[in-house]
């Protein structure tokens, strides 16, 4: 793969972060979809229980909190459901109009793309309840998640700088 | 004819049409979230020809007359089997509201018996009884067990706002039945539904409070 900044490039760090975030939201809803035909998943734990621990783990910890408000407030987990996949779905189309946009707007997409990750990842680190809420291991691995998103759209930015300083100099 | 690529958001797109088809015949459709009717018709103590019911046939409520000739007289889906307790012209019960996919929340309510006006006192919380000195006794911030909140992922988003656990923020309130108010809650402490009978209902409100 290669990074860097270009509206031509097919695949840069920060759109993989972006397919990323929108496969973590999507991991939840595979629960809650068989849950909805077959309630007695509800109380058992496996696969699909897991990946909707993982998946509520590695989206941000404001969407996670915000979603368990408005679950609290309708009690209705397809509302919940429509809400993740809406969010990954306007989060996709809203990131792929910044990305291809031009330069100046791609830089600035990456830069809001890093401030919100490392955001993000300083709440994770927060001694709230509701960082480990999914259990440890779902919490390592959404932290994890949010540190690799991090760590592409920084090479982008890094190799974007290369790119211009080659340019100059030449 | 155009020749598009099938993007992610495109795949997203699919899916939030197609499970919205699936949802319509599993949950609102086939009814398959929907408890079994059971009917359970229960004579609330100190007052007359009044009866709660859980059914899938009439609407849950409070219903004056016999089994087979009533009147409904409030509507809820009210609980008689963990506390209910009638106060002069008050009945405190635990009402129950249920997520799409069944996952049960109670608050407590206080509904007068004559004016038949429905009050609610506080949400997230079960009533259990009454103490040996009269107080109402209530737990706050409670999962019912059938919700298995260790397991159930649905439980585990509802608490998420919270502690990570809802035993470690549940609370016995004891409350005064004349007025609804609180008059002493306890520590927040674990494991608190060990022996609750015992510590809580069992003893007056000042063996409680030493």
């Amino acid at each position: 793969m290669k990074f860097g900044i270009d509206s031509r490039k097919k695949l840069t760090g920060a759109s993989l972060y972006v397919y990323i975030f929108q496969a973590c939201s999507l991991m939840p809803l595979l629960y809650i979809i068989v849950a909805s035909g077959y309630l007695g998943l509800t109380g058992k734990n496996n696969v699909l229980a897991y990946l909707f621990d993982f998946g509520m783990s590695a989206i941000p910890r404001f969407e996670a909190l915000g979603l368990s408000l408005v679950y609290k407030k309708a009690l209705s987990e397809i509302l919940v459901y429509f809400l993740l996949a809406g969010i990954a779905f306007a989060y996709g189309i809203i990131a792929d109009k910044l990305l291809k946009n031009g330069e100046k707007t791609a830089v600035r997409a990456r830069i809001v793309f890093i401030v919100l990750i490392a955001t993000d990842i300083v709440i994770r680190l927060l001694p709230f309840s509701f960082s480990t809420g999914f259990g440890l291991v779902p919490a390592i691995v959404g932290f994890a998640i949010r540190l690799v998103c991090l760590a592409l759209i920084i090479a982008d930015l890094i190799a974007y700088k290369k790119e211009n300083e080659k340019a100059v100099t030449e | 004819m155009r020749n598009e690529k099938l993007t992610f958001n495109g795949l997203i797109m699919a899916l939030i049409i197609f499970s919205a088809l699936a949802f319509l015949f599993t949950v609102k459709l086939t009814g398959m979230a929907d408890r079994t009717a059971i009917n359970v018709y229960s004579k609330i103590d100190g007052t007359e020809h009044l009866a709660i019911r859980y059914s899938n046939l009439e609407p849950d409520g409070i219903y004056k007359g016999s089994e087979n000739n009533n009147e409904l007289l409030v509507e809820g889906t009210f609980g008689y089997d963990w506390g209910c307790v009638v106060e002069g012209d008050y009945l405190y019960v635990n009402e129950y509201r249920s997520s799409d996919l069944g996952v049960l929340i109670s608050k407590l309510v206080k509904i007068n018996l004559k004016t038949l006006e429905k009050q609610t006192l506080y949400n997230n919380t079960v009533l259990r009884g009454k103490c040996a000195s009269g107080e109402l006794v209530a737990t706050s911030d409670y999962l019912l067990p059938a919700n298995k909140p260790e397991t159930n992922r649905f439980c585990k988003l509802y608490n998420l706002t919270a502690a990570s656990s809802s035993s470690e923020r549940e609370m016995v309130l004891y409350i005064n039945p004349e007025n609804g108010e609180i008059v002493f809650s306890t520590p927040q402490s674990p494991g608190i539904k060990e022996s609750f009978e015992e510590r809580y209902l069992e003893c007056t409100l000042e063996e409680v409070t030493k």
